[in-house]
């Protein structure tokens, strides 16, 4: 057997194996492929399997992805290097064979392509040596650069598609024969159906777990829904439910935390901690950022869309954020329709006016407590009643009239004042104002009407309008000018007088400013006293001048402020001006006269000054004369006594001591003598009684001179003494005395002033009174002495006495006087016919 | 002469009296009447102080008028200090007022000089200068109780 032969049959042998191991490896690939099982094992085992059929040194899957790009997703055999290199090779930026044979690209004609569109090569350095340099560069050739001199690249398909290929390879030639080749396309056909397989399984457990996920953001959303629909929940309950049923929508539920942070609120999970993982969606409010909602995982999870995060998760976070939002606007906006409501209902029920809601049919839908009260009715009874049955039949007609035009749309509302009657029957005044709501029709749903109870108002209306006609007659009647102003000086009224002076009749004169009427000075005049009138709100007069008619007229205008304005009184003054010009002129010629009399009177006036001064000096030197003959009347006096007082002393010191001597000698001589010479004795007996007549005569002198007595033992015993004399002279009149003064009480000048008035006093009693009683006191009462001297005679007129002139009674009293205003005392006389006489004499006391 | 019987010891007596002629002849008089008395003199109220001072009389014609303290005031003094003078007041004014005084000063008697008859006089300065001597004469009654 020829070498030819022996090879032959050596192919033949061990292609008979190659078809038995092919055999067992198809059932082996089948039931691999069948196998239930994740893709990279698939692939791992195929890998494996297939190098023991094919027995190649290396055996790699590379696998088509979705963007172009063929890794080995598993291999046995290849370096590391050579993976490293060729795994990330992609479609569409690298030319090699494994790319035309994944593209679909081989073309039969060609000795390295099979049928099934394979590539193999048996002697990749023996082959690329015929191959032009040229074209070699169209390929990488990466294989024979790794020392693969046998290579094979089977599509793997799975259906019309190339999902990937495997990659046979082995440094020796031969190693990849074309029967070979086409049992590794059989079990590519196996592996692509497998491979199809495993990725429709994977893509329905991806989708299961997307489901799931949905399912668990559906729980999210449906647990949210119901947590705001439960009823009376509040904002921070919905906030505190919302966190918590964040977790169970993610992926890891028990990895996962939320937080609510809105404005100064912040709710959170119960496991809440910031970590690095966060997802966050802002709350918004009318476009304004209110807070925000934030998910966090507190551990490292597999990344995902957003982080770890899910797109999905994202959305539901977004959605939850959003319905928040909006759920806080809606509550808030409901929040404050509550407070409107609540507002209006409180305004309605407000005791001020009376509302009432009615129909267009003029019944009552709802009224308030105060149009109840108002009206006198419960409500109950007033909801079965309409208001027309309840209205003045004379105001009806009116009323309805405007109501029917509401109806009708050609007004919205109107006002009145009317009457009802109340339930007992007593008329209540109202003043009313009815509006309507429209539906979109236009046409009226139903009535509000406002009423307010007038009927004091009324009453006082109707007292203030009897008052007023009053007033107005009044003021009508009066024969002054008379006018009311209101603030902007225009006349609001103008009576009759009024209409007479000027000749404005009331119609046109009322509503006129004062300007338009009297557009002159005069009016500017009284215009700006109208103003500080109204400013000062303090009533004046003032007088103006007008001139109507060519005639110059004078007016005393009185304004007084009033609630409106002014009330304002007119007198004509012009002939009182006119006659108080005459009296002026008049006055001012009699001003001129008087100034010519006074002028005449003044040169009169000078002498008659002079004339008085030299009167005045005259006096003066009256009065100082009088003061020196009131001093030398003074001197006279006490010169007098002193006088009296020497010539009694000597009286008594010379002569009477002498007389007594005498008279002791005589008597003595006579006694020595005995009857020795009886002749001498009798005429010495006769001389004693004539010296003792003598002594006597000496004593009565002396005593009607100054009283010795009076300097020996006093005033009292000298009064004593004085008065006893002057009983025992005159024995028809009694001296009564009160003495109440001890002597040493007495100042010694006053002795002799009381001796001497009581000793003239008693002089004149005895010579003109004819009294029969005397009462003489004499007494120190606090620091005066007073003397005093009462009888009961007939009495006298003074005036008389002090007329008479030169008479012994005038001048006794004169000189009397003057004794007790010279010691400084105070002279009396109170004396009348027929009623007595009283002197009294007081003295103050030095103290 | 005076008592009759028993001896006649010194009796003094006192002239108060400013006038010299009147003092003189009362002096005269009474040494007319009674040799054997001593009789003093002063002008005033000191002197007779003085007088008196050193040797009291028995007796004392007191005139009122002094020059200085008059004859009353004198008399009240005296008889404080020496109750047992027997005083005359003598006076030109024979009044009740004066009496009265004289009786308020404690005077034993009292003489109008105009109307004074020494005889008068003399039972008193008998009484008087008796008592002194311890002879039993009746005592005199005052005359200034009437």
């Amino acid at each position: 057997m020829s070498r030819e032969e022996e090879t032959k049959m050596e192919w033949q042998r061990w292609s008979k194996q190659l078809a038995e191991s092919a055999l067992q490896a198809s059932n082996r690939f089948l039931f691999l492929a069948n196998r239930q099982m994740a893709m990279n094992p698939l692939l791992e085992e195929f890998t494996a399997e297939l190098k023991k059929l094919t027995g190649c040194a290396a055996v790699g899957i590379r696998i088509l992805d979705e963007l172009g790009n063929i890794p080995y997703k598993a291999y046995e055999g290849f370096e590391q290097r050579f993976y490293e290199l060729e795994s990330p090779l992609s479609l569409h930026t690298h030319q090699c064979m494994c790319i035309n044979v994944i593209k679909g690209t081989a073309d039969p004609k060609f000795p390295f392509y099979t049928e099934g569109g394979s590539f193999y090569m048996n002697g990749t350095t023996r082959f690329l040596a015929t191959v032009s340099e040229e074209a070699k560069g169209a390929t990488r050739n990466a294989c024979n650069q790794h020392g693969y001199e046998s290579v094979a690249l089977v599509p793997i398909r799975g259906g019309d598609r190339i999902l990937g290929l495997i990659h046979l390879a082995d440094t020796q030639e031969n190693r990849v024969p074309l029967n070979l080749v086409e049992t590794v396309e059989g079990v590519a056909m196996q592996l692509g159906t497998a491979i199809q397989r495993v990725m429709m399984e994977e893509a329905l457990r991806k989708k299961t777990y997307d489901l799931g996920e949905r399912v668990k953001e559906l729980n999210c959303l449906f647990a949210f829904s119901n947590l705001m629909e439960t009823p009376d929940i509040s904002l921070p309950e919905i906030f505190q439910g919302l966190v918590n049923i964040i977790p169970p929508g993610w992926q890891y539920p028990e990895k996962t935390c939320a937080r609510l942070v809105l404005e100064d609120q912040i709710f959170k999970t119960a496991n809440f901690m910031e970590t690095i993982w966060r997802q966050s969606s802002p709350i918004l409010m009318d476009g304004r950022r209110v807070g925000t909602l934030e998910v966090y995982y507190l551990e490292e999870k597999p990344e995902c869309d957003e982080g770890p995060f899910l797109e999905e998760e994202r959305n539901l976070l977004n959605v939850l954020a959003g319905r928040i939002g909006k759920h806080i606007q809606r509550k808030r906006v409901e929040e404050v329709l509550r407070e409107s409501e609540a507002r209006f209902r409180s305004y309605f029920e407000l005791p001020l006016i009376g509302i009432a809601i009615t129909s267009p049919e003029k019944g009552w839908i709802e009224v308030n407590d105060k149009i109840c009260s108002m009206m006198g009715y419960s409500r109950d009874e007033l909801l079965r009643t309409t208001w027309a049955e309840l209205t003045h039949p004379e105001d009806l007609v009116a009323d309805v009239e405007q109501f029917n035009q509401v109806l009708a749309g050609h007004i919205d509302s109107y006002s009145m004042d009317k009457r009802f009657f109340r339930k007992n029957g007593e008329v209540l005044w109202a003043s009313i104002a009815v509006g309507c709501v429209r539906d979109s029709g236009g046409m009226v749903k139903y009535i509000v009407a406002l009423g307010l109870d007038i009927t004091e108002r009324k009453r006082v209306e109707k007292v203030l309008q009897e008052s007023e006609a009053r007033y107005r007659e009044l003021a009508e009647s009066i024969s002054d000018v008379f006018f009311a102003m209101d603030r902007d000086l225009r006349y609001t009224y103008w009576n009759k007088a009024s209409e007479k002076l000027t000749g404005i009749a009331a119609k046109d004169a009322i509503g006129k400013s004062l300007s338009e009427l009297f557009p002159d000075e005069a009016g500017a005049r009284a215009a700006r006293f109208y103003l500080e009138v109204l400013r000062t709100q303090q009533p004046r007069n003032f007088v103006n001048d007008y001139r109507f008619d060519g005639k110059d007229f004078f007016f005393e205008i009185s304004a007084y402020p009033s609630s409106a304005g002014l009330s304002v009184f007119v007198k004509d003054i012009t002939e009182h001006k006119r006659m108080e010009e005459e009296l002026r002129i008049s006055r001012d010629k009699l001003e001129m006269r008087v100034q010519e009399r006074t002028k005449e009177l003044e040169a009169v006036n000078e002498a008659l000054r002079a004339e008085n001064e030299e009167r005045l000096r005259a006096e003066i030197e009256l009065r100082e004369s009088e003061n020196r003959l009131r001093e030398l009347s003074t001197a006279l006096l006490s010169t007098q006594e002193r006088e009296r007082k020497l010539i009694a002393q000597e009286i008594h010191d010379s002569m009477g001591s002498s007389l007594a001597a005498s008279k002791f000698k005589v008597e003595s001589i006579i006694k020595k003598m005995g009857d020795d010479n009886p002749r001498i004795k009798v005429a010495l007996d006769s001389v004693i009684p004539i010296l003792q007549v003598t002594i006597e005569e000496a004593r009565r002198i002396q005593m009607s001179l100054r009283p010795s007595m009076l300097d020996d033992l006093g005033i009292l015993a000298t009064l004593n003494w004085l008065c006893r004399q002057f009983e025992s002279t005159y024995s028809a009149i009694r001296i009564k005395r009160e003495i109440d003064i001890q002597e040493d009480e007495m100042p010694e000048s006053l002795k002799i002033v009381i001796y001497r008035v009581l000793q003239e006093t008693l002089n004149n009693i005895a010579k003109h009174s004819k009294a029969s009683v005397v009462l003489l006191s004499l007494r120190k009462a606090k620091q005066k002495v007073e003397l005093v001297i009462r009888d009961n005679g007939q009495g006298f007129d003074l005036e008389e006495a002090y007329s008479r002139k030169g008479t012994s009674r005038g001048l006794g009293l004169y000189s009397m006087r003057e004794r007790i205003e010279l010691s400084g005392g105070y002279f009396s006389i109170e004396s009348s016919k027929a009623a007595g006489t009283v002197i009294r004499a007081t003295w103050l006391l030095n103290s | 002469v005076l008592c009759g019987k028993g001896e006649i010891k010194m009796f003094r007596t006192m002239l108060v009296e400013d006038n010299v002629i009147f003092r003189e002849s009362l002096r005269d008089s009474l040494q007319l009447r009674f040799p054997s008395i001593e009789i003093s003199e002063a002008g005033n109220a000191a002197k007779a102080l003085e007088k008196i001072g050193s040797l009291p009389p028995n007796l004392i014609f007191m005139d009122i008028r002094l020059p200085g303290q008059n004859g009353l005031e004198l008399t009240e003094e005296i008889k404080k200090l020496h109750p047992h003078i027997m005083i005359i007041i003598l006076t030109n004014y024979d009044l009740l007022e004066y009496r009265e005084a004289a009786a308020r000063c404690k005077a034993d008697y009292f003489f109008s000089k105009g109307s004074m008859n020494i005889e008068e006089v003399i039972p008193l300065v008998k009484s008087r200068f008796c008592q002194n001597k311890g002879c039993n004469g009746e005592g005199p009654e005052t005359n200034l109780a009437q």
